[in-house]
């Protein structure tokens, strides 16, 4: 009987030492610090960086939490700040916006913003910095990214295209100019990690290639569009994928890799000029993300060389990881239009791209449903050509899951594409 | 330490169908399934959470084991419920003395199929009371298996003063969902009760427990078929969620539960146990194998208090009455997580986390059986019962509530008729009548995207099954005889059928039926 007493005192004496030193306290002591959510108040500041430009009529700035669908507004006062109460605790992409015009010169977006600021200090000031961008300009149209499914289910993706539209009212010379995808690939909300001394001022690529011509080979006309397909060819033919939605045969540029399953088409090729610091092209094909890649389109100064492959400075590696892959650098002002697409409405956390070249996000919502994204129609010209929606935000520039279709809305042809010769 | 080995022992004994044998102390004057079933109804320390007061109840020895299958279908259940229900059940049951220890030990197995479940991708039971998982509109199947292994042992009186007791509990499941996104789910939990109870008197007793449980679960999600990318929905409570698409995700959840109890018993011509227990579980949730982030966190506690009395259980006629109520209130705590990507510190870091959600239920019962004796059996019995159940669950930012009041009361009646002394053959018929009233409610959603199928589908059909009036009955009858005159051992065989029938455009009717063959001794 006295065994049995011992034993069980023994039990009992473990069960409370381990009770209390057990891992369970750090558990019960962490959930007990949790306290009742309530409504925080944000002070925002606007840091004007526009020497030379003259001062908005009005600064709006909008909060957007994707995962509360909660979209916050107000409007800066003269002081330069704004105060906005009834803030939900939560991550918050915070912009700024408003517009400036130089007469006979051009029109100026301003934007400021921050992507995912954690919204988490009641009475907190935040400081953002206000630029300028010059507004209407060559933007991407349309893209079609998703893909398609064949009859028999499996995935299909050589028919992405890219199109490119002359919004203003100037020719453009597509001449050397550089189409680039960033990294990474596919939004994530673990973004890369780069050099601290890089700051904010540049974007970075896993691809880049460049328009061929010697300066004024490739004009686009205001109203013009030009097709940049992966493979221009009629998707819909038998022996590719009668399902596809769409014929790149009249597209203006191809991304060729001279891989005989890829056979070169009319399509001018595009150049490639950078991947993993090499300028020669090692793939056998060109594809973006399915989910949604992130894109740009830029232009070097005159004057200024741009060799990422060469110039060491102009490219690094990513430091949250120990894989050598290197990536170009494209400065923030060579951007002519940046188009951020993501997996579906919930990776607004996971933005690639600054807020101050697009300040929101794109989708499809699914993969391989042949479905493309399309910048939204706001009106015409008086010569008839289309003007389309550009406030660099994707999220409101864009219509989404539409039946692809090479030059919507009629947009015109270059005279110079391949399949108007003979 | 030969003690420690005969409790192992035993303890293993109880995992496999073998035939143990009463060695010593008192036993079932006859092992029919109402001598058993009237045996067990007069024990008040077995329904509380204190092994300690076991041999207060003066319990019998007994072995029973069964072997059962059950089927159950219908339209009449909760959005995550299958449409159809397979259940393989093996259920293992006795207790023995050992020198003046009292032993009970218990071993379950069963085996479930699922069909046509829907909104949960990511838990073996999402009634669990945890508000954050991940769930797919389609609908799917499901396999479950559950293990659960118990032994409770006390000591006798120490000094005429004080007895000691141990609950100990072992469960495990596994589950796997059939369609993509498809998820395999491990599960445990271990639970320790060590108990006390001091006689201040032959017939006043007071008792304590302490309590202590770990709990796991484990999910991995993925498609089978990699070509297709699958929407699915991360809950967060209340129908708010944030749509994903692609193969799901890993989860872990890990709980902790500490709790106690306070026990009364008055032994007299009429026996008296009222009990009250308090329990706190904190479980978190954590996201993602290789960099673990929080997603969320509860605080469950639960307060019960239960009044149980047992008059003139020799006499003729027995009364046993009990009076129940139970409180639940849980807080869904969320986080604000970003990412760091430092070289020293990679890792997610948790910026802010705060209550969103409260969920409080409550729960009154009363339950009341006359019963007709008959040597160490019953003749016939008769009873009522009384439950009201009102739940209150909020969002707190910005607002959603779902709230409902439901009242159960009905009549049960069961015969214990002696179909012949020889072999002691008995059919053992039971019936009962139940009507379920749903006497208020409402669902109000606040959040975001209230188009969700979350929300529009899950919630809202929750909702309306909390609403819903139904009438349920049961009628089961049990065979059981001796297999040999000489023992005391019965064989049964019981068939049970259950039917649900609403009374609400939404929902027809559920039914359930349940055989099963058993052996007890």
């Amino acid at each position: 009987m006295n065994k049995n007493l011992i034993i069980l005192a023994q039990l009992a004496g473990m069960f409370i030492i381990s009770l209390l030193f057990g891992g369970c306290s750090g558990q019960f002591s962490n959930a007990f610090d949790a306290k009742d959510i309530k409504p925080m108040t944000v002070h925002i500041e606007a840091s004007m960086d526009i020497e030379g430009l003259p001062a908005p009529d009005e600064l709006n700035v909008t909060l957007q939490n994707y995962t509360e669908n909660l979209t916050l507004t107000g409007t800066v006062g003269s002081d330069g700040t704004v105060t906005i109460p009834g803030v939900i605790p939560g991550l918050y992409n915070i912009n700024i916006t408003g517009k400036t015009e130089v007469e006979g010169d051009a029109t100026y977006y301003l934007n400021g913003s921050v992507v995912n600021y954690p919204v988490v200090n009641e009475d907190e000031t935040l400081r953002i910095p206000v630029q300028a961008m010059v507004a209407g300009k060559l933007i991407f149209k349309e893209i079609y990214y998703c893909g398609s499914k064949t009859a028999k289910g499996t995935s299909y993706f050589r028919d992405q295209f890219y199109e490119l539209y002359n919004n203003t009212e100037s020719t453009i010379y597509l001449d050397k100019l550089y189409f680039a995808d960033l990294n990474p690939t596919t939004a994530t909300a673990k973004l890369p990690t780069w050099p601290e001394e890089d700051g904010d001022k540049y974007v970075y690529a896993i691809d880049i290639w460049q328009f061929p011509g010697n300066g004024t080979d490739y004009p686009l006309k205001p109203g013009e569009s030009c097709v940049v397909s992966q493979f221009g060819a009629n998707h819909k033919l038998a022996i590719y994928n009668p399902n596809s939605p769409v014929d790149c045969s009249s597209s203006e540029f191809e991304f060729n890799c001279n891989n005989p399953s890829i056979p070169d088409q009319r399509a001018i090729d595009m150049k490639f000029t950078f991947r993993n610091g090499l300028s020669s092209n090692t793939l056998k094909q060109y594809l973006t993300s399915v989910f949604g890649g992130a894109y740009v389109i830029f232009k070097v100064p005159d004057g200024v060389t741009y060799d990422p492959v060469n110039d060491k400075s102009l490219s690094t590696v990513d430091l949250s990881n120990t894989y050598s892959t290197l990536y170009a650098k494209i400065p923030v002002n060579y951007i002519l239009d940046a188009v951020e697409a993501v997996q579906n409405e919930s990776m607004i956390t996971a933005k690639r791209i600054p807020g101050r070249l697009d300040q929101g996000i794109t989708y499809v919502g699914q993969t391989y449903i042949g479905v493309s994204v399309a910048r939204k129609l706001v009106g015409y010209r008086e010569d008839g050509n289309p003007i389309f929606l550009d406030t660099n935000n994707s999220t409101d520039d864009f219509e989404r899951g539409l039946t692809p279709q090479l030059r919507r809305y009629n947009t015109k042809m270059p005279s110079w594409n391949p399949t108007l010769k003979k | 330490m030969k003690y420690i080995n005969k409790i192992l022992a035993l303890a293993v004994l109880w995992s496999i169908p073998t035939i143990v044998t009463a060695q010593k102390g008192k036993e079932a004057g006859q092992n029919t399934p109402a001598a058993l079933e009237l045996q067990k109804t007069g024990y008040l320390w077995m329904y509380t959470d204190n092994a300690a007061g076991l041999q207060l109840d003066y319990p019998v020895s007994f072995t029973k084991v069964d072997l059962g299958y059950e089927t159950q279908s219908g339209d009449f259940k909760k959005p995550q419920q299958g449409k159809n229900v397979e259940n393989i059940l093996f259920n293992a049951e006795g207790s023995t003395f050992l020198q003046s220890i009292y032993l009970w030990g218990s071993f379950k197995y069963s085996r479930q199929n699922i069909d046509e479940a829907g909104f949960n991708a990511s838990l073996i039971d999402p009634y669990r009371g945890m508000p954050y998982y991940t769930v797919d509109t389609l609908q799917s199947n499901w396999n479950n298996q559950y293990y659960t292994l118990q032994m409770k042992g006390a000591t006798k009186q120490l000094w005429n003063f004080v007895s000691f007791g141990l609950d100990l509990q072992y469960q495990t499941a596994s589950g796997a969902k059939q369609r993509d996104p498809r998820s395999e789910n491990q599960q445990y939990a271990i639970k320790v009760k060590p108990g006390v109870v001091f006689s201040i008197s032959p017939k006043h007793h007071i008792g304590f427990n302490l309590q202590y449980s770990n709990y796991k679960e484990q999910s991995n999600m993925e498609n089978t078929n990699s070509y297709v990318n699958q929407n699915y929905y991360l809950l967060y409570g209340l129908g708010k969620s944030v749509e994903k698409i692609g193969s799901g995700r890993f989860t872990e959840y890990s709980a902790n539960t500490l709790g106690s109890g306070l026990q009364y018993n008055y032994s007299g011509r009429t026996k008296v146990l009222w009990d009250a227990n308090y329990s706190m579980k904190v479980e978190d949730l954590k996201e993602n194998s290789t960099s673990p982030k929080n997603d969320g966190t509860t605080r469950d506690g639960i307060f019960t208090t239960n009044l149980r009395l047992v008059t003139n259980p020799e006499k003729a006629y027995s009364s046993y009455i009990y009076l129940g109520y139970q409180d639940r209130r849980i807080s869904g705590i969320e986080y604000l997580t970003t990412w760091n990507s430092s070289t020293t510190n990679t890792g997610w870091v948790t910026q802010y986390k705060g209550v969103r959600s409260k969920y409080k239920t409550q729960i009154a019962s009363a339950q009341y059986e006359l019963v007709k004796n008959r040597g160490n059996e019953y003749f016939w019995e008769f009873g009522a019962l009384l439950n009201y159940t009102k739940q209150r669950d909020k969002y707190l930012l910005p607002e959603s509530r779902m709230e409902s009041e439901r009242l159960e009361y009905g009549v049960n009646g069961k015969v214990n008729i002696a179909l012949s002394d020889r072999q002691i053959k008995r059919l053992l018929v039971e019936t009962s009548a139940t009507y379920n009233n749903g006497m208020s409610g409402k669902y109000q959603y606040g959040g975001q995207h209230s188009e969700y199928l979350t929300v529009s589908d899950l919630m809202q059909n929750e909702f309306n099954y909390s609403q819903a009036d139904y009438a349920h009955f049961n009628l089961s009858a049990t065979y059981s005889q001796q297999l040999n005159e000489e023992y005391k051992s019965n064989l049964f065989i019981k068939g049970s059928f259950t039917y649900d029938k609403a009374y609400n455009y939404e929902y027809n009717h559920r039914s359930l039926l349940n055989f099963s063959i058993g052996y007890q001794f």
